[in-house]
C-alpha cells in the first residue's frame, strides 16, 4: 500500500485475444499493450466488449483464442485468485455480511497474512481512502461514494500490480463522480500500480487517462493519448464518440481532400488516408463565427443552423453543411443565438482539420 | 425493507384466514388442552404430573426429538446440496430438477410412506437386487428401524429445505463471488466465506420448518420405524384409542405444543429474517 510496495506494476499484453458467445463475437482478435504503471481507459459504447476484455484480463472469462501476458508471463489459463489483480466492480460488490474492516481484510486473510500486519494494512488502506472512521460499519451503512472508496481500498490492500475498474463511478451522481475521478487519479500517482479503467463517458476518459483505448463492436478503433484520440481521431467513429465535432464530406484523390459542392475547400492530407470518400473533421475550438483577423488558415464555410442551445459560457450549435452532413460545435456565447433555419457562415481552421476515410461502414 | 402501508385495510384481507384458523385449529386445540385439566373432573395438574413422570412418555418424547434432529440435519445437508446443484445447472436442467422436487407434493404422504416400506422390506427391490447380484447372503435389515424413518422422513421433507435455499441462492449477487475470487479466494473458500453466509437465512428457514414438521410426524415413523422410533403422537393416540384417557392425551398434546412453541421462538429470528429479506431487493 505504501509507495515502496513489494509488487511492481506490470505491463499487460493481449495477443490476438478473441471471445465469442455462441455465434456472437464479443471481442474480435485484439492486440493491445498496456505499459507498466500507466493509467489506461477502455472507452466505447455499450456492448463494445470492454467488460469482456477486462474479464479476460482478470480471469473470469477465458479467451477462445489468443493469450494474455503479465510481463513475460503467460497467464491465459490462470484462475482469477492466482492472478493477484485488484478488481473494482460497478456495483462495488462489498460483502454485505462483513464489516468494512472485514471486507478490506478479506484479501489479506486469503493470503494468510499475519494478524497484526492485517490490522495495520487495513488501517493504512482506510486512511488512503480517507475513511478511517467507518471500519466497524456494515457496507449498507455507507453512502455510494463511501462504498466505492472502500471497494477501492479492498482492491488495493494486497498491493496488486494491476488494478481493473469497470465503470466504478457509473452509479454516482455527476458531482461526486468528478471528485472521485480526481481522487482515483491522485491515488494512481501515489501508488506504483497499472490501472485499466472502463468507462463509456468520454470526458472521464479524457480527464483521467495516460492512454485511451477506443472500442467499437469488439474491436479497437484507436489507441492513443487523450490529446491524440481527441485531436487526431483516426476514424469517424472515434471522432464522433469523443465529443462534439463538425465535418464535411468530400473525396480524397492523390493526397488532396476536396469537399463536395457547394463547399469550396481543399486540404492536403497525410499518407494514411487512401483515395475515395472521406470526411474532414473539426473540433469545437477550430470552428468559429468570427476568425482572428490576418490568419490565413481559416476558411469560410456556408452552413444552416439546425438548432441552438445556450450552455452557460458557450453556445451550442447544430449546423448543417450544404452537402447534408450535420455537426455540433460550441462557440463563445458573446453573441445572440441564431434562430433555426438561418444561414450562418462559419470559419474552419485548415491546419487543424482531420481527414478520415468515410468508406464502407465508416458512417457512424 | 420499508413497504408502503395500505392503511388499516390490509387487516381485512387477513381476517377470513384468521377466522378459519380460529375455528379449525385454535378451538380444537383449546378443547384438547382443556380436557387435560378437567378429565377426570378436578384433575388440575395431575395429568401433567403423570405425563412427565411416565418413563414411556419420556422415551417417546426423546424419540421424537432425536428423529427430528437427525432428519433436520440430513435434509439440510442434502437439500442445500441439491439446491446448489440446481442453482449451478443449465437452464433446462434447472427446470427439470425443480420439477423433481415438486412432483412428490402431488402424491399423498401415505402412498409415499408405503412406497418406502415396500422398497425397504426383506423381499423389497433393494434387498432382491443386492441378493441377486450376490452382494449379500441375507436380506439387510432396512425396515422397522431408525434408518428407515430417517430416510423416509428426509425424503418427504426435503422440498421444505430445497425451496427456501434455492430461492435464497437466486437472490445472491454473483459478482460478490467473483469479487471474492479476484481478492484471492479459491472457489471453495469463496463458497464457504461468501456464498454460504449469504444463503444462510434460506437454509435456516428450511431447517427450521423441517424440524417443526418433523416433530409432528406420525404416519411415517409408525410405518417405517421400530419400537425405538415411535413418536409421542403414538402415545397420545394410545391414550385416546386404547385407554380412553383424554386427560393424559390432553396433557401430552399441550406439552408437545409447548415444545414446538419453544423451538419456534428459538428459530423465530432466522425465519422472519429470511422471509423479510426475500421481500427486499438486494
Ligand atoms: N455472458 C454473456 N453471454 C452472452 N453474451 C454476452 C455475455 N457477456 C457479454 N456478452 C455480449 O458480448 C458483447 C460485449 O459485451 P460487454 O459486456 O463486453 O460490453 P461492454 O462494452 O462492457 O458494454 P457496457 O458499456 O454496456 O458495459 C455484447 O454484445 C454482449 O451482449
Ligand atoms: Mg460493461
Amino acid at each position: 500500500m505504501s509507495s515502496k510496495s513489494p509488487t511492481e506494476a506490470v505491463p499487460v499484453q493481449l495477443r490476438g485475444v478473441t471471445k465469442r458467445y455462441g455465434s456472437e463475437t464479443a471481442v474480435a482478435p485484439l492486440d493491445l499493450t498496456v505499459e507498466a504503471g500507466s493509467f489506461v481507459s477502455f472507452l466505447g459504447p455499450s456492448g463494445s466488449g470492454k467488460t469482456t476484455t477486462l474479464k479476460m484480463i482478470s480471469g473470469f472469462e477465458r479467451p477462445d483464442e489468443g493469450a494474455v501476458l503479465f510481463g513475460a508471463r503467460d497467464i491465459t489459463s490462470l484462475p482469477p485468485e492466482q492472478r493477484g489483480v485488484g478488481v473494482v466492480f460497478q456495483n462495488y460488490s462489498l460483502f454485505p455480511h462483513m464489516s468494512v474492516a472485514r471486507n478490506i481484510e478479506f484479501p489479506l486473510r486469503m493470503r494468510g497474512v499475519d494478524r497484526s500486519i492485517r490490522a495495520r494494512k487495513v488501517r493504512e488502506a482506510l486512511e488512503l481512502v480517507e475513511l478511517p472512521h467507518v471500519a466497524h460499519r456494515r457496507p449498507h451503512e455507507l453512502s455510494g461514494g463511501q462504498q466505492q472508496r472502500i471497494a477501492i481500498a479492498r482492491a488495493l490492500v494486497f498491493d496488486p500490480a494491476l488494478l481493473l475498474m469497470d465503470e466504478p463511478l457509473g452509479a454516482l451522481d455527476r458531482r461526486l463522480r468528478e471528485s472521485m475521478q480526481l481522487e482515483i487519479k491522485a491515488l494512481h500517482e501515489r501508488l506504483d500500480v497499472t490501472i485499466i479503467y472502463v468507462t463509456h463517458d468520454q470526458e472521464e476518459a479524457l480527464a483521467m487517462s495516460d492512454q485511451i483505448v477506443v472500442f467499437n463492436q469488439g474491436r479497437v478503433e484507436q489507441v492513443g493519448t487523450p490529446q491524440a484520440v481527441y485531436g487526431r481521431p483516426r476514424t469517424l467513429f472515434v471522432a464522433d464518440f469523443l465529443g462534439e465535432s463538425f465535418s464535411v464530406s468530400g473525396q480524397v484523390a492523390d493526397g488532396v481532400f476536396a469537399a463536395d459542392a457547394p463547399v469550396a475547400l481543399r486540404l492536403d492530407v497525410d499518407a494514411g488516408v487512401g483515395n475515395g470518400p472521406a470526411r474532414a473533421i473539426w473540433r469545437s475550438g477550430s470552428v468559429t463565427a468570427s476568425p482572428p483577423a490576418g490568419d490565413g488558415s481559416w476558411a469560410p464555410m456556408p452552413t444552416t443552423v439546425v438548432a441552438s442551445a445556450f450552455a452557460g459560457d458557450r453556445l451550442k450549435l447544430k449546423l448543417r453543411v450544404g452537402s447534408g452532413t450535420e455537426g455540433i460545435v460550441s462557440m463563445g456565447a458573446d453573441w445572440p443565438a441564431p434562430p433555426p433555419g438561418d444561414a450562418l457562415d462559419v470559419y474552419v481552421d485548415r491546419k487543424r482539420a482531420v481527414v478520415v476515410g468515410a468508406g464502407e461502414g465508416a458512417e457512424a | 425493507m420499508s413497504q408502503p402501508r395500505t392503511g388499516s385495510l390490509h387487516w381485512l384481507l387477513i381476517l377470513p384466514l384468521l377466522a378459519v384458523l380460529a375455528v379449525l385449529f385454535i378451538a380444537p386445540l383449546y378443547f384438547v388442552i382443556e380436557r387435560g385439566f378437567t378429565d377426570p373432573p378436578g384433575a388440575g395438574w395431575d395429568n401433567y404430573q403423570r405425563a412427565l413422570e411416565d418413563p414411556a412418555a419420556r422415551r417417546y418424547a426423546w424419540n421424537t426429538i432425536r428423529t427430528a434432529f437427525t432428519v433436520t440435519l440430513c435434509a439440510s445437508v442434502l437439500g442445500y446440496t441439491y439446491a446448489y446443484a440446481t442453482f449451478r445447472a443449465s437452464r433446462r436442467m434447472r427446470v427439470f430438477l425443480l420439477y423433481c422436487v415438486l412432483v412428490p407434493f402431488w402424491t399423498s404422504l401415505l402412498v409415499r410412506t408405503y412406497a418406502w416400506a415396500i422398497m425397504l422390506r426383506d423381499e423389497g427391490v433393494i434387498n432382491k437386487t443386492l441378493g441377486s447380484i450376490g452382494l449379500i447372503d441375507a436380506p439387510l435389515p432396512l425396515l422397522r428401524n431408525s434408518f428407515a424413518v430417517t430416510l423416509g422422513m428426509t425424503q418427504i421433507l426435503l422440498p421444505f429445505v430445497i425451496l427456501p435455499c434455492y430461492s435464497a441462492m437466486t437472490r445472491v449477487d454473483v459478482s460478490l463471488v467473483q469479487a471474492a475470487r479476484s481478492l484471492g479466494a479459491t472457489p471453495t473458500s469463496a463458497f464457504f466465506r461468501v456464498f454460504l453466509p449469504l444463503t444462510r437465512p434460506g437454509l435456516a428457514a428450511g431447517a427450521f420448518l423441517t424440524f417443526i414438521l418433523a416433530t409432528g410426524y406420525y404416519i411415517t415413523p409408525v410405518l417405517l420405524g421400530g419400537p425405538g422410533d415411535q413418536p409421542v403422537a403414538v402415545l397420545i393416540e394410545n391414550a385416546v384409542q386404547q385407554q380412553g384417557d383424554w386427560g393424559l392425551a390432553g396433557a401430552l398434546a399441550a406439552l408437545v405444543t409447548v415444545l414446538v412453541l419453544v423451538a419456534l421462538m428459538a428459530g423465530w429470528r432466522s425465519l422472519t429474517r429470511s422471509v423479510l429479506e426475500s421481500g427486499r431487493r438486494s
